[in-house]
């Protein structure tokens, strides 16, 4: 390929996260001059999804490379430990990402990914259920009938959350006073934003104590409906003004889409397949795309000509352009920081994965928390941090993922809490996981990549970017995906498109396509 | 997925004169095509060609009830004529092709009374040229449509009335492969059971399913007494359904097809209740005190944690006054108990103030 050597372009786009790509996206129709480019040899930058292979790469050139990751090491158990009999598939056949997300129903991502037409593109699969581990349920223990098994809201140490009043209604395990309490709740927060009267005076409370003392939801309930809101801080950190939104988010989802369910993600790599999809748009729109490249430091440097700005790129070729827009230092939103783990394991852990309804999706992934407290607490912690470790979140993905070779499946798992203790909690969370899930031959963890993402957001002398610089705050690490970044990505597009008719996101197909009906 | 929750972009309101001069053209080319279809029956051209007018007309128009009967006439009389080649299948064909038709049409209409109507008349003249398998066949075919309707709309009562209606026809296509001098007909008990179990599934799938509650209510009696039930059997049943139905209300009790079904369950028990309709036949006045007691209890713990729910009085005074019937003595509650419920109903349900104070006479407080 030619050299880019004094090239002129309108947009320089630096790096293919998520962001952004949609950006990429969303001027795939302008007309404009594209050039995106990223350091890696492969697309999707934080939200990229890596073969096995690549990973380990990725791992050891982690700490030299990024501020993003840190950390970064793989473990892959000795065969003869796994009795499972089953191995590693070649290392092509995984596709593991690195910041795996939810997609609730009624994100605007999904409306845009429609209005643009790009949905065509992608496979969407539903998100199951969402379990709770508590070292006092009691086992189910005994050998139940494959029928009931199906239904029943416990397995090993893990509950089933119920999602919606006909969950409630079956679950067997609540008795008929934490129904009522449950449904009342329910109740309330489809319409809660209506009623502030209510828990107004519970604002900065932590979540649970407002459930206790609004609606005696028994101590036993109080930790699904903690999950539901998928928050990294403690139980005691967790206020009602945060949590509130989260479960309405959850439960209004529901039924969306079809029943029983109310999140989705994109097959074959989740957002990595949205870059995917959202850069080949805008390749086809004309947009240039060059992997291995990257900004020297510093790269940007103004130009005789007032309108543009010269970029210096590591190779010494310098560019020209009107606007260059990268992703900086600022988190936008949500945890600055994550410990991070991915497990192959070698069962397809049917069970986490029941059927959510009649003529429901089959679920493609469930999602399993540990609460604060509910994992073995030692001494030292109990000094530093008081009684509470926050929460760990495992995502357990199926084959139908696309990620992983039938009959394994692979766990997501992370928490808030940092270094090594951080990673002490994770694996002490696969672990629990995997011996609540029963079978034979035990499951068991055939390669393991941990990492830290994120970083310490003490250094943050956050500079005006330079004119013409226009730069996204570091995508959330929420494990639902944050609405706001689209908000990020339509105020860059509309600084490079200027006033005008078009609307951000929607475009006619390119060709005329057949019947809409599916 | 059929549908993402996009808002449709709302067509232009204002309307050219181009599109005002389509729609008339429209009009027109509709009527031509109804005088078109109406001349030709009259004149008895029972044709190919005018069948396919008829098709056209329907597409545009199903709701037009008459046409659907030019159509049988058409239909009846093409299959009267000899097939000009191959065996006498032609019919059949074309009895096909109207299920092709129908079906589609159904999905986009599926409330109209006349394709279901259509497709009726089709499987019942279909039924008379061809062999028993293969009429089941058909029929079974009919029942999956169904489901698939129920699927996309579980509370489309057509869908459920056709549904009894197809289940009936395939026990009596079973049940005519069996001697008739069986008393417990096993493949009539086989459907009941399976339509059942659907209930159970619909309800579970949506407990506000008047539709699933009030087939589950038709089912049960004819269920206990095809099976040739006795009496352990059915206080059985009518123990489980009534532990049903108070998981349910317990649940929801502001759910209305809920408390639907619960008042069935108490219509059984009555003593008033016709021989053909109870669950249990072996019930005294004093089983029926204890149930009603029963349900009185744990209907008014639920008073504990919603005191807004208009169905949980009303329920509570109806089981007074069926319990009063059965009991000269108040033990379980007293009149005042009755009052205060009374005065709630008044209050949460200031509307029907008529019916509440009917109520109040009747009961006497």
């Amino acid at each position: 390929m030619e050299t880019l050597d004094k090239t002129k372009w309108d947009v320089v786009i630096v790096g293919t996260g998520l962001q952004q790509s949609l950006l990429a996206l969303a001027l795939s129709r302008s007309g404009k001059k594209i050039l995106h480019i990223d350091e890696n040899k492969y697309y999707g930058g934080a939200e990229a999804a890596l073969a096995l292979q690549e990973a380990e790469e990725w791992a050891q050139h982690v700490d030299t490379g990024s501020a993003t990751f840190s950390n970064a090491a793989v473990t892959t158990p000795e065969l003869s430990q796994s009795g499972s009999g089953q191995s590693l598939a070649s290392a092509r056949a995984y596709s593991i990402e690195f910041s795996p997300q939810l997609l609730y129903a009624r994100s605007s991502l999904l409306q845009y990914l429609v209005s643009s037409k790009v949905y065509r593109q992608l496979e969407f699969l539903a998100v199951g259920s969402f379990w709770v581990y508590s070292k006092d349920t009691s086992d189910a223990g005994d050998a139940s009938s494959p029928s009931t098994a199906e239904q029943s809201s416990r397995l090993g140490q893990l509950l089933k959350v119920p999602s919606g009043r006909e969950d409630v209604f079956q679950d067997q395990v609540l008795d008929f006073k934490a129904k009522r309490a449950l449904m009342k709740f329910l109740r309330f927060i489809a319409e809660y934003e209506e009623h502030t009267e209510e828990w107004e005076e519970h604002k900065e409370n932590p979540f649970s104590v407002f459930l206790t003392e609004k609606f005696r939801v028994p101590a036993a309930l109080q930790a699904p409906l903690l999950a539901l809101t998928l928050s990294p801080s403690g139980t005691a950190e967790t206020s009602t003004t945060y949590a509130l939104p989260r479960v309405a988010r959850h439960l209004r989802s529901i039924g969306v889409f079809g029943p029983g369910f109310g999140a989705v993600q994109a097959k074959w790599g989740g957002m990595s397949e949205v870059v995917q999809v959202a850069c080949r748009s805008c390749a086809v729109g004309g947009g240039v795309y060059v992997l291995g490249k990257g900004l020297s430091n510093p790269g940007v440097s103004a130009s005789e000509d007032s309108d543009m700005v010269t970029l210096r790129l590591k190779d010494g070729e310098t560019i020209s352009t009107k606007w260059v827009v990268e992703e900086g230092n600022e988190v936008s939103s949500g945890p600055s920081q994550l410990c991070r783990s991915i497990t192959v394991v070698s069962s397809p852990l049917a069970q986490l994965l029941p059927p959510l309804a009649e003529e429901a999706p089959s679920p493609a992934s469930a999602v399993v928390v540990f609460p604060s407290g509910s994992l073995p607490l030692r001494p030292e912690d109990a000094k530093e941090h008081g009684a509470e470790l926050p929460p760990v979140h495992i995502l357990v993905f199926s084959s139908d993922t696309g990620e992983c070779p039938a009959g394994q499946s692979i766990l997501y798992a992370s928490t808030s809490l940092p270094g090594d203790r951080g990673f002490q909690l994770l694996s002490m969370a696969v672990d629990a996981l995997l011996s609540s899930v029963k079978e034979s031959p035990s499951p068991a963890a055939l390669w393991s990549l941990r990492y830290e993402h994120g970083s310490d957001s003490s250094d943050d002398t956050v500079s005006q970017p330079p004119n013409h610089v226009l730069r996204f705050a570091r995508p959330s690490l929420d494990l639902a995906f944050d609405d706001s970044a689209l908000d990020r990505v339509k105020d860059v597009w509309q600084r490079i498109v200027g006033a005008g008719t078009d609307e951000f996101l929607v475009f006619e197909d390119r060709e005329p396509v057949g019947d809409e009906d599916e | 997925m059929a549908s993402h929750g996009v808002p449709r972009t709302a067509a232009a309101a204002v309307r050219s004169e181009e599109a005002r001069q389509k729609e008339l053209h429209q009009i027109e080319a509709y009527k031509e095509l109804v005088e078109l279809v109406n001349t030709k029956i009259a004149e008895r051209q029972y044709t190919l060609e005018v069948l396919a007018s008829v098709t056209t007309l329907l597409n545009q128009n199903p709701e037009y009830y008459t046409i659907w009967n030019h159509r049988r006439r058409i239909l009846g009389a093409l299959m009267q004529t000899p097939a000009t080649k191959g065996e006498g299948s032609g019919g059949e064909d074309l009895l096909l092709d109207d299920l092709q038709l129908t079906f589609s049409l159904l999905r986009k209409y599926p409330k109209c009374y006349w394709i279901w109507n259509h497709r009726n008349w089709i499987l019942r003249t279909a039924e008379k040229s061809t062999d028993l398998d293969r009429a089941h066949h058909l029929w079974s075919g009919e029942l999956q449509l169904v489901g698939k309707m129920l699927q996309a709309d579980s509370r489309n009562f057509h869908a459920w009335d056709y549904r009894r209606f197809v289940v009936a026809q395939l026990e009596r296509l079973d049940s005519s492969r069996i001697s008739a001098s069986e008393q417990v007909d096993p493949t009539v008990v086989k459907w009941l059971e399976s339509e059942f179990e659907y209930t159970t599934k619909m309800i579970k799938t949506n407990l506000s399913n008047f539709s699933a509650w009030h087939n589950r209510g038709r089912i049960i009696p004819l269920l206990l007494s095809r099976q040739g039930a006795d009496d352990r059997t059915r206080r059985h049943l009518l123990d489980e359904e009534l532990k049903l139905i108070s998981t349910a209300i317990n649940t929801d009790p502001f759910d209305q097809s809920i408390w639907y079904y619960h008042q069935y369950l108490m219509s059984t028990i009555s003593p008033g209740c016709p021989q053909h309709r109870r669950i249990a036949l072996d019930l005294t006045n004093h089983d029926r005190q204890k149930y009603y007691e029963h349900e009185m209890e744990y209907i008014n713990e639920i008073l504990e944690d919603e005191t807004d729910c208009k169905w949980i009085y009303e329920g509570l005074l109806d089981l007074a006054a069926s319990y009063l019937e059965v009991d000269g003595g108040t033990k379980a509650f007293t009149t005042r108990d009755m009052r205060s419920w009374l005065e709630q109903l008044e209050r949460l349900d200031p509307l029907r103030c008529g019916r509440w104070r009917d109520l109040r006479q009747k009961l006497n407080i």
